[in-house]
């Protein structure tokens, strides 16, 4: 028996973002630069493990948003487009650095020309399936275990005093993981990490045994914990309730004292593409007078000033082997001390968003690499799933978990103050009407009419819910397309609702809806 | 929105009728408005948000909104509330932080305006929220403030206040016994509350801008107005101003029971009276201290008065804490040169980000205004000069540090379509 485990988790998500209406929206390059940057690297990563015995595993929670749109036709055609012109760029960029062969930049150019190729190979190695299956496909093989979250990433504590809105949230999150992975989710990530007491009655509905929460949620939990975070509570129905360990979340989270800011790892802030004219960019990044962002970056992260040296991708990965190898190790320290005033091993729960590794910190994959791999050869620290541990100690301490999450204090103050108040009231009233438009719907519209615009109007209701426009709005970051995004859905779905009641329909109004916002099919929306 | 232009890539077919569809959807469908609403959002241990709507044909034109704050925790409602207390609000839209002081208890508000009795005519009752523990199990007593020893800071809430049972007046009393209703009324329905010591028409911004005025005579001056329209309670006091454009102080510094004679532990002789190089404003400080105390003693005279009046006692046996300092206290204070006095926190609400430059910081106060407001949609505000962003609602919100002196807001308003401006 090892002397603790470690639950890696990574939480991919993106929130809803695909517009039809436009040819090129500088929004979808999200999606586009996560794919590129975070999915493909996380998958071959894991997809070069497959040769050996899954030892080590990890945690891989999937919204059913990034689902939709790593699955929506439009969106993989939009995403190999991107693909094609990084290759594109890279080659622009081998030629226009090879000028000088002596420079320390063509060596990088041809580096990033390489991985744009492999970038575009796994994609299309991938097939129709793409980055979802090559999931299911590792979970089925042991490498990782899958699991869900809400519809849209509602931040469930403000819809705590209407649980129609948290139920459809769920309920959707658990169907769809479902019928897309195959079996049921076995665990939930409660977007932004966001409980109240009584939120696993709902998980419990649909057959979720474990869901993850910010340190004090289980520090302050009634009565307190005993094995503090290296522990998870038992909720009252045997829901599990696994917290967030702070020292992790430092050594990989904090700027300036976490791995990412080492000063070989990759610069994240210097990109060509402020530096190159516009002209060079603009045919293959249609927003580069926006972003002129290619993701080609040159420079390491060197220091604190503003001298930035070559960036050597080999010293970077070595370095991510060290702090891989230095994660473990403190790991092994952390659970040392407890193990013997403990009935069970400590376990340490180190949750992360997945984006962070390979869009923030470059090096992220290698670093999960490294982990996994030095993880398999040593019996200290044993990397688990939450449902491997349950499986060992399906009981525990019994407590109620506190109300928190882990945005910025603890609370709900990321997405409920100044500058996002003022959408609740309307989402609240636009969910009150939501609940009486089936009764309501007017009987001149025949049956299908009446379907399409109640399940589009709950589509639009759901994406109004998501906890990303708020978190946007209060980081002060493309705040007028979120604030847009809220009023739009508003907007549909009144115009929907008025629809249904009235039975009077435009037929083009209603197609354009629901081709601009097509998640969840009809079937699913039940 | 950001620009949006096309490119050299073809767009995908349809895409232009889609986007003239999802424009005029956009353009044609409005928001609906509520009828009176009021929703409580908890946000942490120790505040709410709180968001309102009052219909414009039950207001009362120029009456201050009140927000009543009731703790439910035992009770289960408002009627049988243990504690409450009064915010005044402003508008008939609006949402504001509320703080609720107490983690761990469950809360209900009513918005509506409060009679000269105290009583609240009810026009909007909210939600309950509930807020989560602030600390470890073990370290919680009674779900109050604690400090680092697990010890409650506060006994009342917010700041001293007396529980509803306790208030002496007959409204009160009734109050108790009243039923409360779990949902908005549809008609006006008048609650018998406990009443609040502390005037909601106390002119606390008059005294601020003059607290600043260094040519202000030294001589205390009279309130210009002192209302008396209100029967106080013992012990209970209006939490107006403790929210929006208020001083933004920790709990710690912010203690409403920092009478003149504790307020030695907030500032102490070396600062109060230290040479002007260390502590630049510390002679405005004292010249505002001294010229505020007059309005601030007259203000309290009044209200013994009218609680004298009103047969409830004013002594410290009312309650378990005064709000304001006994008599002696202030008596003594009034008799001192002003450098060197110990000032209550409160009188020195309208000097801003008092600077010590080169020092340990032993009280930092700063001050923040916070303007918000509604407009129609397609309007464009600006103030000083600068554009204030409108959310999709039309609603605006603007925070700026309370500047020293009188505040003027040149907020300038501008139809679009017409060009036409008002200020």
């Amino acid at each position: 028996m090892p002397n603790g485990y470690l639950c890696l988790v990574l939480h991919a998500h993106l929130p809803f973002i695909r517009h039809p209406e436009f040819p090129e929206f500088i929004e979808e390059r999200w999606l586009y630069e996560a794919v590129r940057e975070c999915y493909l690297p996380l998958v071959r990563v894991l997809q070069a493990r497959r040769a050996h015995p899954a030892a080590s595993r990890l945690t891989v929670s999937l919204s059913p948003t990034l689902i939709a749109m790593l699955d929506d036709p439009m969106l993989r055609s939009r995403v190999r487009r991107h693909l094609e012109r990084v290759v594109r760029f890279a080659e622009r960029e081998v030629k226009r650095t090879g000028a000088d062969p002596a420079s320390a930049w063509h060596p990088l150019a041809r580096f990033y020309a390489v991985l744009a190729e492999q970038n575009l190979a796994t994609w299309d190695g991938l097939g129709e399936g793409g980055i979802v299956d090559a999931l299911v496909e590792l979970e089925q093989r042991g490498h990782l275990e899958l699991i869900t979250t809400c519809a849209t990433h509602a931040f469930l504590p403000i819809w705590k005093r209407h649980p129609e809105i948290t139920r459809r949230q769920i309920m959707l999150g658990a169907r769809m993981f479902e019928r897309r992975v195959g079996h049921p989710s076995a665990g939930f990530w409660l977007p932004e990490c966001g409980y109240y007491p009584g939120l696993e009655k709902f998980l419990e509905e649909w057959g979720i045994r474990y869901f993850f929460l910010e340190s004090h949620g289980v520090l302050h939990a009634r009565p307190k914990p005993p094995d503090g975070v290296f522990a998870p509570v038992y909720c009252p129905n045997g829901v599990a309730a696994f917290a967030r360990d702070p020292a992790s979340s430092q050594q990989v989270w904090s700027a300036r004292t976490g791995y990412p800011g080492d000063p070989e790892y990759r610069e994240y802030y210097r990109d060509v593409g402020t530096e190159l004219p516009l002209e060079a960019l603009i045919d293959l990044f249609p927003d580069a007078d926006l972003t002129p962002a290619t993701g080609f970056k040159y420079h390491r992260i060197t220091g604190s000033g503003e001298q930035k040296a070559p960036y050597h991708p080999g010293r970077a990965a070595e370095r991510a082997a060290e702090h891989a190898r230095d994660f473990l190790a403190k790991k092994a320290a952390q659970v040392a001390p407890s193990l013997h005033a403990m009935d069970r091993p400590p376990v340490v729960v180190a949750p992360y968003d997945a984006e962070l590794f390979g869009h923030w910190w470059f090096e992220g994959p290698l670093f999960i690499e490294a982990l996994l791999r030095q993880a398999d050869v040593q019996r200290e620290v044993a990397m688990i799933t939450p449902s491997d541990y349950l499986a060992l100690h399906p009981s525990g301490f019994e407590g109620v978990p506190s109300a928190s999450s882990w945005g910025a204090r603890g609370y709900h103050e990321v997405w409920l103050n100044d500058a996002t108040a003022w959408m609740y009231p309307h989402l609240l009233r636009a969910a009150e009407r939501s609940a009486r438009l089936e009764a309501s719907a007017s009987d001149k519209l025949p049956l299908v009419m009446k379907r399409r615009l109640l399940a589009q109007a709950r589509r639009e209701l759901l994406l109004g819910q998501s906890s990303d426009w708020p978190f946007m709005m209060n980081a002060n970051r493309h705040t007028e397309y979120a604030e847009k995004r809220v009023r739009d859905h508003l907007t549909r779905f009144y115009w929907l609702a008025d629809a249904l009641e009235q039975g009077v329909v435009q037929e083009d109004k209603l197609r354009a809806i629901e081709a601009a916002d097509n998640v969840f099919d009809a079937e699913l929306l039940g | 929105m950001k620009k949006r232009r096309s490119t050299d890539t073809a767009p995908e077919a349809g895409a232009e009728q889609l986007r003239t569809a999802l424009e005029q959807v956009s353009r044609e469908q409005a928001l609906p408005s509520s009828g009176n609403e009021l929703i409580l959002l908890e946000i942490d241990p120790h505040r709410a948000h709180v968001c309102w709507n009052i219909d414009p044909a039950q207001a009362r034109g120029g009456q201050p909104l009140v927000l009543r704050v009731f703790d439910v925790t035992e009770s289960g409602d408002a009627g049988q509330a243990s504690q409450a207390f009064d915010v005044e609000v402003q508008g008939l839209q609006g949402r504001w932080y509320l703080d609720l002081w107490r983690d761990n208890r469950t809360f209900v508000t009513q918005l509506g305006y409060r009679e000269a009795d105290g009583s609240l005519v009810v026009l909007a009752q909210s939600n309950e929220v509930s807020t989560p523990p602030a600390e470890p199990a073990e370290a919680v007593a009674s779900g109050g403030h604690t400090d680092p020893n697990g010890n409650p800071l506060h006994t009342d809430w917010p700041g001293d206040r007396v529980e509803v049972a306790s208030a002496a007046t007959p409204a009160a009393t009734e109050a108790v016994a009243a039923p409360v209703p779990s949902v908005p009324a549809p008609e006006p329905m008048v609650i018998e509350p406990p009443v609040t010591l502390l005037d909601p028409e106390f002119p606390l911004t008059d005294w601020a801008a003059r607290s600043a005025t260094p040519s202000v005579a030294s001589a205390p001056e009279e309130p210009e107005s002192v209302p008396v329209t209100v029967a106080p309670a013992a012990g209970a006091v209006d939490a107006a101003g403790s929210d929006e454009a208020r001083v933004e102080v920790s709990t710690e510094t912010q203690p409403a029971v920092l009478a003149a004679g504790d307020a030695a532990v907030a500032f102490d002789d070396d600062v109060m009276s230290g040479p002007a190089a260390a502590f630049p404003d510390a002679e405005a400080l004292a010249s505002a201290v001294q010229e505020n105390r007059g309005a601030i003693d007259a203000f309290y005279e009044a209200m013994e008065t009218r609680a004298e009046a009103a047969g409830v006692p004013v002594s410290e046996s009312t309650g378990p804490a005064p709000v304001h300092p006994p008599a002696p206290v202030q008596e003594a204070a009034r008799s001192e040169p002003a450098i060197g006095t110990p000032a209550p926190l409160e009188q020195v609400l309208g000097l801003s980000s008092l600077e010590h430059p080169g020092r340990d910081v032993l009280l930092e106060v700063n001050a923040e205004l916070h303007i918000y407001g509604r407009s129609k949609p397609n309007t464009e505000l600006t103030l000083y000069g600068q554009i204030v962003k409108t959310r999709p609602d039309g609603s605006f919100s603007v925070r700026r540090p309370l500047p020293h002196g009188a505040v003027i807001l040149p907020l300038l308003y501008t139809q679009q379509g017409n060009g036409q401006a008002e200020v």
